[in-house]
């Protein structure tokens, strides 16, 4: 019975697959994720900061690559990939806004 | 993805540890021997390491050279011999990039021997040969090493006590473990630091958002941010031609003004100019800040343009990263205290290498998560990745001694020797079962360093024979260093040994060389 034989090789392999795909999308959540809100929080922050603009941007360079460093460590201990990418994005989206709006709107 | 954080750091930990660290080990080695980078270079060009000229002469000599080869450049830098280093560097600007040449200031003219030198090892240990996406990677690793001593301080939480811990014979998975552990916390704040501060310097190629919501997209936009962020003058060119001063004169003025016989660079801006800056700065200043001991005069009048502009505190702070990674305060004391913590430092890499399939192979890990052709993989791209740069940095010096000094394009085929022994390396683990790799690699380490100070004999005059009695430290100590790595590798060649006679009797505790060929 091949069909049989192959139907049971297949869902033998299907928690392993799901388990790889989930750890896939966490590395790409810690590589991209992570890099994203480094990227929009040093934006947030040079505006946010009340510093001089040349001040503010180094500062919110160097803070950014901790906020990385951060972030691919919360992704590792977050409970799921899905609420990894959630979280994050969510987080991206509020520091891009918070950088990019008031400069749209004026 | 693990039950609790501490669990889910060891993962992370030890995962990325293994992928990052295969090339960390380079990167850690490399950074190691660039804090001797002048060092290096001297040691690399012999027939100029006898030559005593003053820093005043030298600079007008490599000033000649520019002028004749290079009147049009839009900049020259001039590094002039120091007492690190008997020749002298000359760099021009083209384009973005900054090519150079090593001068011999005896004669002005290019070094006999030419070579990259030690800064081979400063350049391949942030861009790894590659250009832009070197630098890109090697963030990319600086940041996981960053996170993998973040996260090595969450799982250890005996952190103090595993500090005066060490079992060298309690059997081999828990002795890696110890020397890793001890190493690691042993280095930890200079580990921290050293990895901090050098993504710091490349801080706003990798993070280039607020500069560009602040300053603008374009180049000359984040040239406004440099111009900003660091307080020096800059005068646009004229187009009027006029001739720059002489050089030297520079150099004394700022040895007056900061009580300093050596100077660290000179460089002019637009040197064929009316509006021509000269810029200088002194070495082993005794401030940390990199260029806040800048001096800026007109090249053609020489009138003082500045001189140490105080930074901005954010500025300031990220000067000070850079100044502490690039080692150029203090003097010796300091510089071997660097290479020192950067070797330990790798080989604390090293140690949490082996560490991965030694736990593994002894099913410490119990719901043991790889197979052991995956294992096997491991232990091959291990000897690869620790015994093949150390090969590959002694076959870059043995290739600066055997090949012809005129050679042409002959710091390529030095680079080349370096990559090519690197490549041989992975063959040769991949072909030999992995523990006759590890002591066949580590037998050709040991024969290359402990042999080097003799090839160094008959292929220059600069040797120990001759450099011991004369006092010339700094040179000899290079020779030195090579042969107390090659007396280490002799030390872990009987170490395997012993280990293996001692397996032979017990017949327990199994080494992880024994391992490895199961």
């Amino acid at each position: 019975m091949p069909t049989d034989s192959l139907l049971s090789r297949f869902m033998h392999l299907m928690p392993q697959s799901r388990h790889v795909m989930s750890l896939a999308s966490r590395i790409a959540a810690a590589l991209f994720g992570g890099y994203a809100v480094a990227y929009f929080a040093a934006a947030a922050l040079a505006v946010i900061l009340p510093l001089v603009r040349s001040e503010a941007a180094v500062t919110a360079m160097l803070l950014g690559l901790l906020v990385y460093a951060a972030a691919v460590m919360w992704v590792f201990s977050a409970r799921s990939a899905a609420h990894a990418w959630l979280v994050l994005l969510i987080i991206a989206a509020v520091c891009a806004a918070v950088a990019y709006l008031p400069g749209m709107l004026s | 993805m693990k039950k609790t954080f501490s669990q889910s750091m060891a993962w992370l930990h030890t995962w990325s540890g293994l992928i990052f660290g295969w090339i960390l080990f380079a990167i850690f080695l490399t950074g190691s021997l660039s804090v001797f980078d002048r060092e290096i270079s001297q040691w690399m060009q012999p027939e100029s390491a006898a030559s005593q000229v003053p820093a005043t002469t030298a600079v007008d000599r490599a000033a000649d050279y520019l002028r004749n080869n290079h009147p049009d450049a839009p900049s020259w830098l001039i590094v002039p011999p120091s007492d690190r280093s008997a020749t002298m560097l000359a760099y021009w600007q083209e384009g973005q990039e900054f090519p150079h040449v090593a001068l011999d200031p005896a004669t002005g003219k290019v070094a006999k021997r030419d070579t990259d030198g030690g800064h081979f090892f400063v350049h391949f240990h942030y861009q790894l040969h590659a250009g832009t996406i070197g630098t890109w990677i090697v963030g990319g690793v600086g940041l996981m090493m960053l996170i993998g001593l973040l996260s090595g301080i969450v799982i250890h939480k005996r952190i103090f006590k595993d500090f005066f811990t060490f079992r060298p014979r309690a059997g081999a998975q828990r002795s890696w473990l110890d020397a890793h552990n001890a190493l690691g916390v042993l280095t930890l704040p200079f580990l921290l630091m050293i990895t901090f501060s050098g993504l710091a310097i490349f801080a706003f190629m990798y993070l280039p958002s607020p500069v560009k919501l602040l300053y603008g997209d374009s180049l000359e936009d984040s040239e406004e941010f440099f111009h900003e962020a660091r307080p020096h003058v800059d005068l646009e060119p004229t187009d009027q031609s006029a001739a720059l001063l002489p050089l030297g004169g520079f150099v004394e003025r700022t040895q007056q003004a900061f009580g300093t016989e050596q100077i660290w660079y000179i460089s002019v801006d637009h040197p064929g100019d009316e509006n021509a800056v000269v810029s200088l700065e002194p070495l082993y200043g005794e401030q940390l800040t990199l260029s806040n001991q800048l001096i800026q005069f007109r090249g053609i009048t020489g009138e003082l343009l500045q001189k140490g502009m105080p930074f901005q505190p954010a500025t300031h702070t990220q000067r000070v990263l850079t100044g502490l990674h690039f080692a150029q305060f203090g003097g010796a004391v300091t510089h071997w205290l660097y290479f020192i913590s950067g070797l330990v430092g790798t080989a604390m890499i090293a140690t949490g290498l082996l560490l991965f399939s030694v736990k593994r192979r002894r099913q410490i890990v119990l719901d043991s998560d790889v197979s052991t052709g995956f294992l096997n993989v491991v232990d091959r791209l291990n000897v690869a990745a620790i015994a093949g740069p150390i090969l590959a940095c002694l076959a870059y010096l043995w290739a600066n001694r055997l090949l012809p000094p005129g050679l042409a394009e002959r710091p390529a085929w030095e680079i080349g020797a370096f990559f090519a022994v690197w490549a041989l390396s992975l063959i040769h683990a991949l072909w030999r079962p992995a523990r006759r790799a590890w002591l066949e690699q580590f037998t050709a380490a040991a024969l290359l360093s402990l042999l080097l100070p003799l090839l160094n004999m008959l292929t220059s005059s600069q040797h120990l024979l001759v450099t011991l009695p004369a006092g010339r430290w700094r040179l000899a100590a290079v020779d030195l260093t090579v042969l107390a790595l090659g007396l280490a590798c002799v030390w872990l060649l009987r170490r395997l040994g012993m280990e293996r006679q001692r397996t032979a009797v017990s017949g327990s505790a199994a080494p992880v060389w024994e391992l490895a060929d199961s």
